[in-house]
């Protein structure tokens, strides 16, 4: 199992090949809110700004720029009316990814997958000119790329997802706590997780909700922890923190496994919708592609 | 607190231990599995543990096994006791019959004395159940009142096995320890034995009440053949019969005689006598061995008993049989004869003779002249038997008639001489007193009757005493350890004493004074006498029977006796000062050896040859006491003790199919 990854890794190394990516030109991250940019980018802003889209009139009043007074209006009028154009604004996409161990697990594999999704909703970003900032997360956020915008960078985003290793424990509440003191811009931010943290989610997402951000939460579970392939007595080892349950394989036990997974899911998902966040859970199983074409469009992230 | 079964649990131990080990071991090789999280894992196992066993009760095999087990365990705990109809009086005596008829095999290879100590330990273990219980266990068993146990095996005698105890492994011990024998079946000695101890204890302090009078229980073990019970009378308690046994095939040897030919000794003849005791006609063979080797064979046709007729012992039209051989025999040999057909009781398929060696005897005659005498041993089939004067043997004895201290003639007759001194050998005094201490010489007597004889002693079988007067005797004083033959009206008239080597027969009048035996029976007299004197007797002519006591002859000088039983044991014993040696361990039949004995009367053969033992059927009618009829118990199927065992094995057997099964998972 353990080896696995590496392999497909190996075999599957483009995270984003060039028909994908020609099919990602045509999409662009969507927030449901609209955010005060930074920069100004290729985003209709509330503000009314500087594109070449107009808006609407009004009055003039003292100290504003002459550049924007209708002269042909004052011409016909003789009223001073000043031209407001729509505002184009950049978009903070933030993707934040679960890199510990337990990730490094499943086939297909878990971690891979989160990569995946995460390098072609970065390439949408970096098209549409959004600031996208990348974080691997275990117990700490020991990998950021922060800010990064255009499309040149696309090599360079897929190297870092590339180089990101699995290692640690997830402990999301820390991890949320960290980012929420340093985060101060608003946006979209996509977590990309599998959630099965033993200290919970739930101090996590309230951190991160404190940041008033559009959250995105996408499960991510490989088959194999949806329907387990065991059998026999067995000592299960956590990959993670290397915690051993011994059970006994069994029809009740199963049956009783899968129950409690689907009440997981479907707790998360509720704790999610009732607190505005978009839940999204996905089986390694589904191609990466057919989640980011179909999928997440669905639910209105992408457009 | 004692355990009754120690090596049973041991054994078990030894068994479930390292299997429950084992199982142990195969369960902390589970395999390792990398997961990628256990959170659910354990919430799965968890939840399963506390909720399952409510939810799944039906389709839980394993919860199902596991209460069976608890169920077991604790209806064991509950010490459950299958009531059997044994009163718990206070003072029980086992009897356990061990005579011949209980080495009768029945049905599972087992023999009715098997039968009866399995009977015997259950009763006791069923006996003493109080005295384990939890009540007198939570009391220190003070509270209760114990059945105290006596055990006494007996067959023509009676041994006490175990005196009054409560302890139940002991006695189950003890009781396991008593060996068959092939003797009668005589209530007699068991019952005063059973009676000297069942008095109870009179030694009495303040607080013992000497009103402690308990009516004490007598419960008999056997199989009902027990000889002359009606006449035996029980003094106190009440007897109760445990009978074992239903085999009723048997066949068996009533009688074995042998005979040597008076014309030629060195012919045998052998007469036999075989009984079917069963209900279905037989066809048997029965062969004679001479020292082991088959010598004859005859085959016998046997009419089977009639049911209404059994108790009668005598026999049958058919259903016995007599049988003769005759075989040339010149030499001492063990005669042996078989019936070859196999059937429940073996120890009667075999009876045996020593057959002493054809023998013609030395007789010297020291007389002034006798012609009855001479008359009487020239009938007889004798080497020689020279007369001798008292002059003449006082002259030189020792050289002509002695060879080292002993006399060399078979037999001596002293006819109204007596020496001064008397060296070892078998002497015959008639009208007068040996030279030994003990002996005189009273006052004559004249003209009287014999009152009393010994019929049954060899020298005076067939000889015919009723009609006899004696015209003129002596009166004889005679040692203490004399031997009473014939007895007149002053006293003892016939005498036989040995000691220090020497074996005589005193009369205490001279043939010539009774005309009117030396006529009819002294010849008869004389032949016996000094048949046996000299050794010829022929020691078939001694009945013995298992307990019999044996007489060996030791070997002058010698101051031990070796025996060497049938079961090849081998026993020494001292003989006494008269030169005799007794031994009577004789409880098994077969040849009794002696080692270096005194040649032709070194062997020594048991028989059963009881139709009583032999006939093994069980009786149809109640077993009688005096008049009083013996209450009959029922058989103990199991002492009940153990039955929690059972529980508690079932219990272990379900815990190691539990076992199995959860680790198979095998329906869940």
């Amino acid at each position: 199992m353990a080896t696995l990854p590496v392999e497909r890794q190996r075999d599957d190394d483009e995270l984003l090949s060039p028909e994908f990516m020609a099919k990602l030109e045509q999409l662009e991250i969507l927030s449901r809110r609209i955010f005060i940019g930074r920069m100004k980018g290729e985003r209709r802003s509330k503000k009314k700004g500087e594109s070449v889209e107009f808006a609407d009139y009004r009055n003039y009043v003292v100290g504003d720029d002459l550049r924007f007074l209708d002269w042909n209006i004052y011409a016909r009028l003789e009223r001073l009316l000043l031209k407001l154009f729509m505002e184009e604004e950049d978009l903070n996409v933030t993707i934040l990814m679960d890199m510990s161990r337990s990730m490094d697990w499943g086939n297909p594999h878990k971690g891979l997958y989160v990569k995946h999704v995460a390098a072609a909703l970065a390439y949408i970003g970096l098209v549409n000119y959004d600031r996208v900032s990348l974080y691997g997360y275990s117990d700490t956020l020991a990998w950021e790329m922060r800010g990064v915008r255009g499309r040149r960078l696309v090599a360079q985003v897929v190297k870092f997802l590339e180089d990101m290793p699995f290692e640690g424990t997830s402990d999301l509440t820390e991890v949320a706590r960290r980012f929420a003191v340093r985060y101060r811009g608003k946006g979209v931010v996509v977590l990309l997780s599998d959630f099965l943290d033993k200290s919970g989610y739930e101090d996590g997402i309230r951190y991160l909700l404190s940041c008033d951000l559009d959250l995105y939460a996408i499960q991510v579970l490989s088959p194999d922890e949806i329907d387990p392939a065991l059998a026999g007595d067995l000592k299960l080892k956590d990959i993670e923190d290397e915690d051993l349950a011994e059970v006994t394989i069994s029809a009740p036990l199963l049956k009783k496994y899968k129950q409690k997974l689907q009440a997981f899911c479907a707790e998360l998902k509720e704790h999610c919708t009732r607190r505005g966040i978009t839940y999204l859970f996905t089986n390694t199983r589904v191609p990466f592609d057919t989640l980011v074409m179909s999928y997440l469009r669905q639910r209105g992230l992408l457009r | 607190m004692s355990f009754l079964a120690p090596w049973l649990a041991i054994g078990v131990a030894a068994v479930v231990v390292p299997t429950l080990l084992i199982l142990y071991f195969l369960k902390l090789r589970r395999r390792e599995e990398p997961i990628s999280s256990t959170l659910l894992w354990k919430r799965a196992v968890q939840d399963l543990q506390v909720n399952a066993p409510f939810q799944r009760l039906r389709r839980n095999l394993l919860l199902l096994l596991q209460l069976l087990i608890l169920g077991l365990a604790i209806t064991a705990l509950a010490r459950p006791i299958v009531e059997t109809e044994v009163a718990n009086e206070d003072r029980i005596v086992l009897l356990i019959d061990h005579s011949a008829s209980m080495n009768t095999v029945e049905e599972g290879g087992k023999t009715r004395l098997d039968l009866a100590k399995e009977q015997a330990i259950r009763l006791v273990k069923t006996l003493n159940r109080r005295s384990s219980s939890w009540r007198s266990f939570l009391t220190f068993g003070a509270a209760e009142a114990r059945t105290q146990v006596m055990v006494i095996a007996f067959a023509e005698r009676a041994r006490m096995v175990s005196p009054f105890t409560t302890n139940a492994s002991d006695l189950a011990e003890l009781i396991e320890q008593i060996e068959p024998t092939d003797g009668q079946t005589d209530m007699k000695e068991a019952l005063e034995l059973a009676e000297a101890y069942m008095a109870p204890p009179t030694l009495t302090t303040d607080k013992t009440p000497i009103s402690a009078e308990v009516p004490s229980k007598l419960v008999l073990i056997s199989d009902g053949r027990v000889a002359n019970l009606d006449q035996q009378v029980l003094k106190s308690g009440e007897l109760e019969l445990i009978r074992i046994g239903e085999a009723t095939d048997n066949v068996g040897i009533t009688a074995l005689r042998t005979q040597r030919n008076y014309e030629r000794p060195e012919l045998l003849s052998v007469f036999l006598a075989v009984q079917n005791f069963g209900f279905d006609p037989i066809t048997t063979d029965v062969s004679i061995y001479v020292d082991e080797t088959l010598e004859a064979v005859k085959s016998v046709e046997l009419g089977g008993q009639s049911a209404d007729e059994k108790q009668a012992l005598d026999d049958e039209a058919g259903a016995s049989a007599s049988l003769s051989f005759e075989l040339p025999l010149n030499r001492a040999a063990v005669l042996e004869a078989r019936i070859a057909r196999r059937d429940a009781l073996d120890v009667d398929n075999r009876a045996y003779v020593a057959v002493p060696p054809p023998k013609r005897l030395r007789v010297l005659v020291v007389t002034e002249g006798n012609t009855l005498i001479n008359y009487a041993l020239a009938g007889q089939p004798l080497t020689e038997f020279p007369f001798v004067t008292p002059v003449e043997y006082e002259a030189n004895a020792e050289r002509r008639f002695y060879a080292d201290d002993r006399s060399k003639f078979d037999v001596v007759i002293m006819d109204r001489y007596s020496p001064e001194a008397l060296l070892a050998g078998n002497y015959l005094f008639f009208g007068i007193t040996p030279p030994l201490e003990g002996f005189a010489t009273g006052e004559k007597q004249e003209w009287y009757n014999l009152i009393w004889w010994d019929e049954t002693h060899p020298v005076l079988r067939h000889v015919q005493l009723s009609p006899v007067i004696v015209s003129e005797g002596v009166a004889l004083e005679i040692p203490e350890l004399a031997e009473v033959l014939i007895e007149g009206p002053q006293g003892p008239v016939l005498v036989r004493y040995s000691g220090a080597g020497r074996h005589c027969l005193v009369m205490s009048f001279a043939v010539e004074k009774s005309p009117n035996w030396w006529s009819t029976g002294f010849p008869v007299f004389l032949f016996n006498a000094v048949r046996y004197l000299g050794g010829a007797t022929e020691a078939a002519d001694e009945q013995l029977r298992p307990g019999a006591t044996l007489r060996i002859p030791a070997v002058a000088g010698t101051d031990s006796v070796r025996v060497v039983r049938p079961d090849k044991r081998r026993v020494t014993v001292s003989p006494g000062a008269d030169g005799v040696a007794y031994y009577g361990e004789t409880n098994r039949v077969g040849i009794y050896r002696v080692d270096d004995g005194v040649p032709g009367r070194d062997r020594f053969a048991v028989n059963l040859e009881d139709p009583w033992e032999s006939e093994i059927a069980p009786p149809t009618e109640p077993l009688r006491v005096g008049s009083q009829e013996i209450a009959q118990m029922e058989l103990i199927k199991t002492a009940t003790p153990e039955v929690w065992r059972w529980f508690v094995g079932v219990a272990l057997v379900l815990v190691l199919l539990e076992w199995w099964i959860y680790n198979r998972r095998v329906m869940i």
